[in-house]
């Protein structure tokens, strides 16, 4: 571990898919959905990662699962470089990192109880010995806030709330250090959500995790992260404490995005804030968000997209200071 | 288009090359073809000088080399049991069997997708069941029994149709003729084809019925009818093109029964005549030719593939 | 006709939509009963997701309906155009402009489909048919409008095309000749909203039903899509029903909420109104359940415990029992929707009095629990 207390550091990381094939199979264009991000998460940090579709966050934390390679940069845990590490299967790093997934139905194999759920990853990483495999995945289970008699039944027998805490409590069988959580209550109520969003919070200060947090809620990424990152076009646009980044935001997406959530307020009331779509045909040279700033000027043709710190607040850096 | 079909010809060619390749071999494994051509009073030295003559002696590939040069210029070779050209024979055969295939699968279309349509549509109603109720039974009957049940019933009994032959020896023929002799043979080709396609087509409508665009059709006030046969019949039409892509196939797998029961003298009847009489340039060129037919059959489906569904872009 | 002068003085204070105790219940028996007469088969379970509502929309009101999933707000929009599936059996009275809907043939329902009332559904891809062109399936629906009045002249086809175009500009669409000859999948999600929006309002509807718009939609444009028909509602006057979970969208744009919770309107008032005295212990719950990006950094959020129960027709007594924290021993029988104050309505017997009292408490912050 690092003096600072960093667990999982990302340096220049891309990935690029291709688009579009010659008659050969080479790709005719690339489509790059991370493009050079850098960043990093403390142990016992939540990161949030917000952004509209498209804007590369669940394909970055796809890089961070180890799901995907990335095309270019190193992604380091615990100064381990991973992207060594992945060409070697299974090394015992995988058990550290675990992915939850926005669908709990279909992250869950229907044919299995949820008691071979839990235990049969413990069992093939040999967690704990086989007779303390029962007690195991209950302590899991109530962990996650469910009883014991779940342990006998199969997925469809739950809401889509208590599935989502099945996967939870399967992410944490494995005991790892760091939770990716991609897009984990968007599909569900906000009854629901709220629930599961108080249960990471509860759980990542009980185990001391870290955690990743992608969403498109804004609100409720905010609610349970320490640090706030928020993504355009597969760059990091801005990044700073979560407390922060809405109540004073530097980048004018940001800003837009910030004022584009819909605030349970009847006093309140905001006319759209951002014109335009997000369009993947990113402009070659100059700031990409530049097409649907409000903002924009001449400048904005050859800026530079690179972190630039805000003021004198530490760890609050922006691509623009416009918004300020 | 014009590239993609092209491209698909290019890649048509490697699967071509190694029918043939398959086709060679099978027959070179089945036997001598000198036993065929002499018979058994031919002496060993008379044969000996026959092979050579052949060139069956020579090195497989050397032989295959000839066939397939020989193909390429469009001799087949000589039938060795009628001694005409087997390439004028399956000329003359081939057209029978396109016209009792294409009016088969003609008919049953025309009758599976109105039938299967209406059966989606009332699912679980009287229509439905008798629907479903007939082609359960069209899948399950064996075509050679419905053949015989219906040569029984309107050759022998009611005496109205030809039991078999495309058309009455010496009459003078004519539309009417040929349609006469063809009722029964197509009837039992659509039997078994319909059967399928009316659960096809209703499973696939069925799906589309519960689809959200059919709401929204049906939310603009256009009338059930239209909502129907204009927007759930254009997206069923997709995975029926899926059939009709296997279909052909099965067919050319069926009509030689159909055929051969019927007296049709169409590549069935022909395939099987020169089977039992191993008559080996026959059985190779009706192989091959029924290779390429089902490559070109499955072209032209995903031809139609890209005409009905504008999501598949031919590349 | 001698009442028209004055059907037409009242036409204004009469409500555009009416509904009077409408309860759909889902179940093999609905499609028997068609067929056999009453006499529905032995042991055929039916299910109640939508018990006696009623509620009336005013011309140029903007209406939202806001609950969870399983509330029944999407089926009761449904049913409204008579949309849902064939196994629903739906009862009460649908007035819309004064005509019984529910009395209507498929045909005659036809004439008020697209032109009376129109709708915007949740998934715009699913909901635009993925074989046809934008411009085939918008020209459809500008034809039916002319189908609808007869003896006016039909427009050329040229007039057809501008006005498909006028309607794409219309709806936030700046290229309309390029989308008019996409398919839908070439889209993107906000533009095929946008389109299916287009089509809506091809057939100039009084009312605009919009089941739960932009669910599927990022933020950004879903606020775009808010605007457009917050300007619809307001300089078109056309009204708007939201069907929505979200109470963000609600607080943004509605006119009137109504809370709906397990098949029953729980809450009605108007906005201002509804998001300053919440009565409904549900309605509390649900405003405190929505984390904000502005929200002091040590809020807890509540969440409600347990869930939206399964089978709520035949739940005696008030339906939020089970998760609701102010229950207590009245709440055992039925609760009636009463206006408790000028406006507001709820279905609570304790919001008369434990209002004030309860609002207090909720302020502090609710306890949480896990959902069984």
């Amino acid at each position: 571990m690092k003096e600072d207390g960093t667990i999982l550091r990302i340096d220049q990381v891309k990935k690029y898919y291709p688009r579009g094939k010659t008659f050969l199979g080479k790709a005719r264009g690339y489509i790059r959905a991370v493009d050079g991000v850098s960043i990093s998460v403390r142990r016992g940090e939540c990161l949030g990662l917000v952004g509209e579709s498209g804007s590369g966050k669940s394909t970055l934390g796809r890089v961070l699962a180890g799901l995907e390679r990335p095309t270019e940069g190193k992604v380091y845990f615990e100064d381990l470089d991973l992207t060594d590490i992945w060409k070697k299967e299974n090394s015992g790093v995988r058990t550290k990192l675990a992915m939850i997934f926005q669908d709990a139905y279909s992250s869950l194999n229907p044919r299995k109880r949820i008691i071979d759920i839990l235990t049969d990853p413990m069992r093939y990483h040999r967690i704990c010995p086989e007779k303390d495999l029962y007690q195991e995945a209950l302590r899991l289970l109530t962990l996650v806030g469910l009883h014991e008699d779940a342990l006998g039944r199969f997925p469809f027998e739950f809401s889509g709330g208590q599935r989502q805490r099945i996967c939870i409590a399967r992410a944490l069988s494995l005991r790892p250090e760091l939770i990716i959580c991609d897009e984990i209550t968007s599909a569900l109520d906000v009854s629901i959500q709220a629930q599961i969003l108080n249960l990471m919070k509860e759980l990542k200060e009980e185990l001391q995790l870290s955690m990743i947090f992608i969403g498109h809620g804004l609100g409720a990424v905010r609610y349970v992260s320490d640090r706030l990152a928020v993504m355009y076009l597969g760059k990091i646009v801005e990044e700073a404490e979560a407390d922060r980044v809405f109540i004073s935001p530097a980048h004018p997406y940001t800003k837009a995005l910030s004022l584009a959530s819909p605030e349970p307020d009847p006093d309140k009331r905001r006319e759209a804030s951002l014109s335009g779509e997000l369009d993947p045909e990113i402009p070659e040279t100059g700031c990409s968000f530049r097409p649907r700033c409000l903002l924009a000027d001449e400048s904005c043709r050859k800026a530079s997209m690179d972190l630039v710190p805000c003021g004198d607040v530490p760890g609050h850096v922006s691509a623009c200071l416009k918004g300020i | 288009m014009g590239k993609y079909i092209f491209k698909r010809l290019l890649i048509a060619l490697p699967v071509l090359i190694g029918i043939t390749v398959i086709d060679y071999l099978l027959m070179t494994a089945a036997g001598n073809p000198l036993d065929m051509i002499s018979g058994a009073r031919v002496s060993e030295a008379a044969k000996a000088v026959r092979a050579e003559q052949l060139g069956l002696n020579d090195p497989i590939f050397l032989q295959y080399g000839r066939w397939i040069w020989q193909i390429l210029h469009g001799n087949f070779g000589i039938s060795l049991k009628t001694r005409q050209p087997v390439s004028e024979m399956i000329l003359s055969h081939l057209g029978p069997t396109l016209l009792l295939m294409g009016v088969s699968l003609l008919i049953s279309f025309l009758f599976t997708i109105p039938f299967g349509v209406y059966s989606a549509v009332h699912q679980y109603q009287a229509g439905d069941y008798l629907i479903v109720g007939f082609s359960f039974f069209a899948m399950s009957i064996p075509g050679f029994f419905l053949s015989l049940l219906l040569i029984y019933i309107f050759t022998v009994r009611l005496q109205l149709l030809p039991s078999g032959g495309m058309m009455t020896l010496g009459g003078g023929g004519g539309f009417l003729d040929l349609a006469r002799h063809m009722v029964m043979p197509v009837l039992v080709l659509s039997v078994s084809m319909t059967g399928t396609n009316l659960r096809y087509i209703r499973s696939a409508v069925l799906e589309i019925l519960g689809a959200d665009y059919l709401r929204t059709a049906q939310a603009k006030g256009i009338g059930r009818f239209r909502v129907i046969s204009r927007h759930a019949l254009r997206n069923a039409l997709i995975p029926v093109i899926t059939v009709f892509g296997m279909e052909i196939p099965v067919l050319f797998g069926g009509s030689i029964i159909v055929e051969q029961i019927f007296n049709w003298p169409g590549l069935g009847l022909l395939t099987m005549s020169a089977i039992l009489s191993r008559d080996y340039p026959v059985i190779m060129a009706v192989g091959l030719i029924s290779a390429v037919i089902v490559l070109i059959g499955n072209l032209v489906t995903d031809l139609l593939y890209a005409l009905a569904d504008p999501q598949v872009t031919l590349t | 006709m001698t009442e028209r002068s004055e059907e037409k003085n009242r036409e204004k204070e009469r409500p555009l939509l009416e509904i009077r105790d409408l309860t759909i219940s889902f179940g093999k028996e609905a499609r028997e009963k068609g067929k056999k007469g009453k006499k529905g088969k032995k042991g055929i379970k039916r299910k109640e997701r939508l018990s006696a509502v009623s509620f009336s929309l005013k011309k140029g009101e903007f209406l939202c309906f806001v609950g969870e999933s399983g509330s029944g707000k999407s089926i009761m929009a449904l049913s409204i155009l008579r949309l849902l599936p064939e196994n629903s059996m739906v009862e009460g009275q649908v007035l819309f402009q004064g005509e019984e809907l529910t009395a209507l043939s498929e045909r005659g329902l036809d004439h008020v489909r697209g032109t009376g009332i129109a709708m915007v559904f949740q998934d715009p891809l699913t909901s635009l048919n993925p074989v046809f062109t934008v411009r085939k399936q918008l020209l459809e629906s500008i034809r039916k409008r002319w189908e609808e009045r007869k003896g006016e002249k039909r427009p050329s086809r040229e007039e057809e095309e501008s006005l498909a175009k006028s309607l794409l500009l219309r709806v936030g669409l700046p290229d309309p000749e390029g989308i008019l000859s996409k398919y839908p999948f070439a889209l993107s999600g906000g533009q095929r909203q946008r389109v299916m929006i287009a089509m809506a309002l091809a057939g100039k509807p009084s009312l605009l039903i919009a089941d739960e718009p932009t669910t599927a939609l990022d933020v950004t444009i879903q606020a775009q899509i808010m605007d457009l028909f917050r300007k619809l509602n307001r300089e078109e006057e056309m009204s708007v029903m939201l069907i929505t979970h979200d109470i963000g969208l609600v607080a943004q744009t509605a006119d009137t909420v109504c809370v709906m919770y397990a098949g029953q309107i729980v809450e009605k008032a108007e906005v201002h109104e509804l998001f300053r005295k919440p009565l409904h212990p549900y309605t509390r719950a649900l405003l405190q359940t929505v984390p904000g990006t502005h929200d002091d950094p040590d809020r807890k959020l509540r969440s409600i415990p347990g869930m939206v129960p399964e089978d709520y027709g035949k739940i005696a007594g008030c339906r939020f029992y089970e998760r609701c924290s102010e229950r207590g021993n009245s709440c055992r029988e039925d609760q009636e929707l009463c206006e408790i104050l000028p406006g507001h309505f709820c279905r609570c017997g304790r919001a008369g009095y434990s209002g004030q009292e309860a609002r207090r408490e909720t302020d502090e912050g609710g306890r949480d629990h896990p959902e069984n």
